[in-house]
């Protein structure tokens, strides 16, 4: 498989502090793989996201992006292959309608007007949003913010799409919204993506999971394999799916489940057969 | 403080091409030391609902008392000041508030404002910054370098330092990870229990209501759909699902269980331990059978 991203023993340490924020970090993503990365607030996910698109560089190790060596001269050649999207819907838009903010990226890089509406069209088209190319982007709901924002990074075709807990100060339905359309991308465009963040919905998406914990990646694997961590990603500060935990609670009141149940159905049915079999042999 | 909306409505921009109803047939009574939690979609007045708790926003029909303070439409209320220090408002992302060079200035800088000499601010910064769970060692430190939930704190600080007897908060654990949110929730209960404040919290969270509050009030384009305990606002799920509200997880997993065990469970299951309480009983019930 295609390595997209390359990180190789890479250390950070901000200025003025003691401690590393992030320490030998070394992992890969590879082409058309979604791979997400947890840990709670001040575990370095936010820092590792910086350094890959050379917003800081890192004290020591290195960063390859689609074979590129990341460093001063190449910064700009690796962030035409990196698009990602931040946290607040509201610090990233410039242009004065949802047409012109898309374009804007675009005209940075001198592309030519009929090839840019193209790209601006197909993206819109892409996250949902072509109805409101000529909408003033402050007037739009959270989600519809961050679905511009995807768009404006997808128009310049980029390797890979970091999105830098996108999803963190939307309300319910405008996170519905960013994940239908990632996954959507990830379906359709074999988009490959790196998602920070701490929503168990958002893990459960991924195919893989980076678990950090001061600065080291602690964990790594599916979904289901971190979540069987259970009591251990809590000490870490993380969440645990609600059936899982609900699994483990029945258990210690002696309900005799076989496993941890990573979703409601699964939990539901094996309790019903628990049930029905005990009414068999009180019944017998 | 006791908290009173009568028929309150507001207008903005009235008399204006833009004007618009944004809140109407508003009636509320929030008792002194209660906790609140109110609950909408964005763009449900939510937010118009928690300007009037201090003064900010007016009503334009209506009256609005707020324990000795009565704000009536269309009547200028010039006192507002000391008003404002009773009732503190948390806003969504306070730490985009910060401005001060340091933690312990931005802490001061309400209390200063409201008279309190600097030496006595100071003085008890270290008291405001241990309510928020803070160490001293940010004290000197600009609020800038901190984490996002560490700032987060510093601004809640700010606003305890004024020492309200009415907390507002908007959606104060929004995008923090899951130990933050759940630390910061118990800090507001705590301060209800132990200083006796009044609560009203804002929240796109079910669990959050169902497991803090006393009341919730569901708003629903502009106006109250919905009051009562969260026992009461549970027990009709699809009216929730209908507003297209989402329900906490607990409630969806024993409507599962009462669909397929064909059973009905005596009240709404708000937390996991209530759960595993009924399961149990259900369990029990079969082997005694």
């Amino acid at each position: 498989m295609e390595v997209v991203v390359r990180v190789e023993d890479v250390s950070f340490q901000y200025a003025n502090e003691n401690i590393y924020a992030l320490q030998n970090i070394s992992f890969q993503v590879y082409k058309g793989e979604w791979v997400t990365i947890v840990g709670h607030n001040g575990s370095g996910k936010s820092t590792l996201a910086k350094l890959l698109i050379g917003l800081l560089p890192s004290t020591s190790g290195t960063i390859h992006v689609c074979g590129i060596p990341l460093n001063e001269e190449t910064v700009w050649d690796v962030r035409k292959r990196l698009g990602i999207v931040f946290q607040n819907p509201d610090n990233q838009f410039v242009g004065t309608t949802v047409q012109d903010d898309v374009a804007f990226g675009l005209e940075n890089q001198g592309i030519q007007k009929d090839e840019m509406s193209k790209r601006i069209n197909e993206a819109l088209k892409k996250v949902k949003m072509e109805d409101f190319i000529h909408h003033e982007p402050h007037r739009l709901s959270g989600g519809q913010k961050q679905r511009v924002a995807i768009a404006s990074a997808i128009a310049l075709q980029p390797n890979v799409i970091i999105l830098d807990e996108a999803t963190s100060m939307l309300d319910p339905s405008g996170k519905k919204e960013v994940l239908h359309v990632m996954e959507s991308l990830r379906r359709e465009h074999h988009m490959t993506v790196i998602s920070i963040t701490h929503d168990l919905n958002e893990v459960a998406k991924a195919d893989r999971v980076l678990v950090m914990n001061k600065g080291r990646i602690v964990l790594e694997g599916t979904p289901a394999h971190i979540f069987s961590y259970g009591s251990k990603l809590e000490q870490m500060g993380l969440d645990l799916p609600f059936s899982l935990q609900l699994s483990q609670q029945l258990k210690q009141k002696h309900i005799p489940l076989t496993m941890d149940h990573l979703n409601m159905e699964g939990l539901v049915s094996e309790l019903w057969t628990l049930y029905s079999a005990m009414s068999n042999t009180v019944t017998k | 403080m006791d908290i009173v909306f009568r028929d309150v409505e507001h207008r903005y921009q009235v008399n204006t091409p833009f004007e618009k109803r944004a809140l109407y047939d508003i009636h509320v009574d929030i008792r002194s030391g209660s906790y609140v939690a109110v609950i909408g979609h964005t763009g449900s007045g939510k937010s118009t609902f928690l300007q009037h708790l201090n003064g900010l926003l007016q009503p334009t029909k209506g009256t609005v008392h707020l324990g000795d303070y009565t704000i009536t439409a269309g009547k200028k209320e010039k006192q507002l000041k000391p008003l404002r220090k009773k009732v503190g408002i948390v806003f969504q992302f306070p730490e985009h508030q910060l401005f001060e060079e340091t933690v312990e200035k931005d802490i001061c800088f309400g209390p200063m404002n409201f008279g309190m000499k600097e030496e006595d601010a100071k003085a008890r910064v270290r008291e405001w910054l241990t309510l928020v769970g803070l160490s001293e060692d940010v004290r000197h430190k600009s609020p800038f370098a901190l984490s996002g939930g560490q700032m987060r704190r510093v601004a809640i600080a700010g606003v305890l330092a004024m020492e309200p007897e009415v907390l507002v908060l908007d959606e104060p654990t929004a995008g923090l990870d899951p130990r933050g949110r759940k630390e910061m929730m118990e800090m507001f209960a705590s301060l209800q229990q132990q200083k006796r404040m009044t609560i009203v919290l804002v929240t796109h969270s079910m669990e959050e209501a169902a497991r803090y509050a006393d009341e919730i009030i569901i708003m629903h384009q502009g106006t109250i759909v919905r009051r009562g305990t969260p026992e009461q606002i549970f027990r009709h799920v699809d009216d929730l699902l209908h507003l297209g509200l989402d329900v906490p997880e607990t409630i969806l997993f024993q409507r599962a269980i009462e669909q397929k065990f064909g059973v009905q469970f005596d009240a709404p299951c708000l937390t996991m331990e209530d759960i595993v309480q009924s399961l149990q009983m259900l369990f029990a019930r079969v082997k005694r059978t």
